[in-house]
């Protein structure tokens, strides 16, 4: 497996490293735009996580594409390696870039901290913490449903296959936000504990302190989106054995 | 020599009864034979006959809608891709890739491959380990995959069209290779259409037509009781395609 994702990276190099070279650019820029132009505080960092997030759009759109292009690929097909290899190594792969992508933004936070000591709410790290872990969460959920998608349009013999692929994806969302809707009324799957999360007092980025709003992990919807996303792999596997042919 | 139902298990590969359908389109249908080692067999056809579609299934790149595939008694799996070595009509390679890179890739993922015969190859077929695969013409590229798929130590060759599209020169250079280079415990199935440029080389062929299986036999067998070569042969049972 580390192998395939070996090639999976070899084949990207020069994007990935590529878009972490512009993002840390295009976040140095927004820094000393701010700093020459006097923005408030709330503006930068806004722009500043907007840029991370792009950049995380981008690394899953990239491991969406690889997946696609080695279900496509003669020498990926032919070589004698586990069907459920071939569905995890692009998504194991995008999980360490997102985490790559997360170590540069916590980097870059840790120098404001040091730069600008009051900017940082009080129990800024710990919410941080469990924020960003909901996020790759929710960011897997989302991949693993793509992934699953991107199979079924391949494992179709006919034109219109790449609307069934996003249909699909949408009926998988829908599934699962009704499913948890009906189990857990009151909780939220990954990506909406990431951004439940209050302000305790003061002004806001001067706070004095930062608290998860409920719970900060939630065991039930994590339990239905981890079965969820197992039902899933375990179905593309089946796809990619059975069904898609080149 | 053992044998298990109608196939003895020291063939290297077994097709029983196997059709594929692409919805209404019936690409192959109810093809039965059986390969054993050390021959070169060619599988003749025109475009379309179904040719392509039976290497893909015994590849394991495409599912029989029915009938049985086995090599050396193993349906066809993660098992059999390690027995067979298949150069397809698409390049086995990605564009990022130089011949070193293709050459490594092979060697990563299959423990039959033979590094030192690759090289030996490549030096054959006038290729450098610093080429680029995007810079290379159809006949390079053709001799590159023909390089990769040899230089395994696999029971059984699959060639789609080796010499599709590529010049009278190339094409001599591939023949020569394959004379040069084939390990002769093994087998090789080469599908063409072709036929005079290679049938020299040829010990059996079955021909297919419109997903049949027409003719299968060995070639000097064919050529005393038709009376003809296998190119004549060829051009008389598809005469109509």
């Amino acid at each position: 497996m580390l192998k395939l994702m070996k090639y999976d990276f070899r084949r990207n190099r020069d994007q990935i490293l590529g878009l972490y070279a512009v993002t840390l650019l295009l976040e140095a820029v927004i820094w000393i735009l701010a700093e020459v132009y006097h923005w408030e505080n709330l503006s930068m960092l806004v722009l500043q996580a907007v840029t991370y997030f792009s950049a995380a759009i981008f690394l899953v759109v990239l491991a969406c594409r690889t997946y696609s292009t080695n279900l496509k690929s003669y020498g990926r097909k032919l070589i004698p390696v586990k069907t459920l290899y071939t569905v995890l190594s692009p998504l194991l792969l995008n999980l360490i870039l997102l985490i790559v992508l997360i170590a540069l933004a916590v980097l870059h936070v840790a120098i404001y901290g040091f730069v600008y000591p009051d900017i940082l709410p009080k129990d800024f790290w710990y919410i941080s913490f469990i924020s960003v872990l909901n996020l790759l969460g929710a960011a897997m959920v989302f991949l693993i449903a793509l992934t699953f998608s991107i199979t079924v349009s391949h494992s179709l013999p006919f034109r219109s296959k790449v609307w069934i692929g996003i249909l699909t994806l949408f009926v998988l969302n829908l599934i699962l936000g009704l499913v948890e809707g009906q189990l857990f009324p009151d909780s939220g799957g990954w990506m909406e504990l990431a951004f439940r999360y209050n302000f305790t007092s003061g002004e806001y980025l001067n706070a004095n302190g930062i608290e998860a709003a409920g719970k900060a992990f939630d065991i039930g919807p994590a339990l239905i989106e981890t079965v969820f996303c197992l039902i899933l792999l375990y179905a593309s596997t089946w796809l990619v054995k059975k069904k898609v042919e080149i | 020599m053992q044998k298990k139902g109608m196939y003895s298990v020291e063939d290297i590969l077994q097709i029983q009864q196997v059709s594929k359908k692409y919805w209404s389109k019936q690409a192959v249908r109810d093809i039965s034979f059986t390969l054993g080692p050390g021959k070169i067999i060619g599988l003749l056809g025109s475009n379309g006959s179904g040719k392509t579609t039976i290497m893909k299934m015994i590849a394991g790149l495409a599912q029989p809608t029915s009938g049985k595939i086995a090599v050396y008694g193993n349906p066809v799996g993660v098992e059999t891709k390690s027995l067979i070595s298949f150069m397809p009509d698409q390049p086995l390679t990605e564009s990022w890739m130089t011949v070193g890179d293709a050459l490594r890739f092979y060697s990563d993922f299959f423990a039959d491959f033979d590094q030192a015969k690759a090289e030996r190859m490549l030096d054959f077929m006038k290729l450098s380990l610093a080429d680029k695969v995007r810079s290379l013409s159809k006949g390079m590229s053709e001799r590159l995959q023909l390089t990769l798929a040899l230089s395994r130590k696999a029971s059984l060759y699959l060639l789609d069209e080796p010499l599709g599209g590529v010049d009278p020169v190339a094409r001599t250079r591939i023949l020569n290779a394959l004379v040069e280079f084939y390990e002769e415990d093994s087998s090789i199935l080469i599908s063409t259409h072709l036929v005079s440029d290679i049938e020299r080389i040829f010990d059996e062929v079955i021909m297919v037509k419109n997903g049949e299986m027409v003719m299968h036999g060995n070639v000097e067998e064919l050529r005393l009781q038709h009376g003809k070569s296998m190119d004549e042969l060829f051009r008389e049972v598809f005469a109509e395609c």
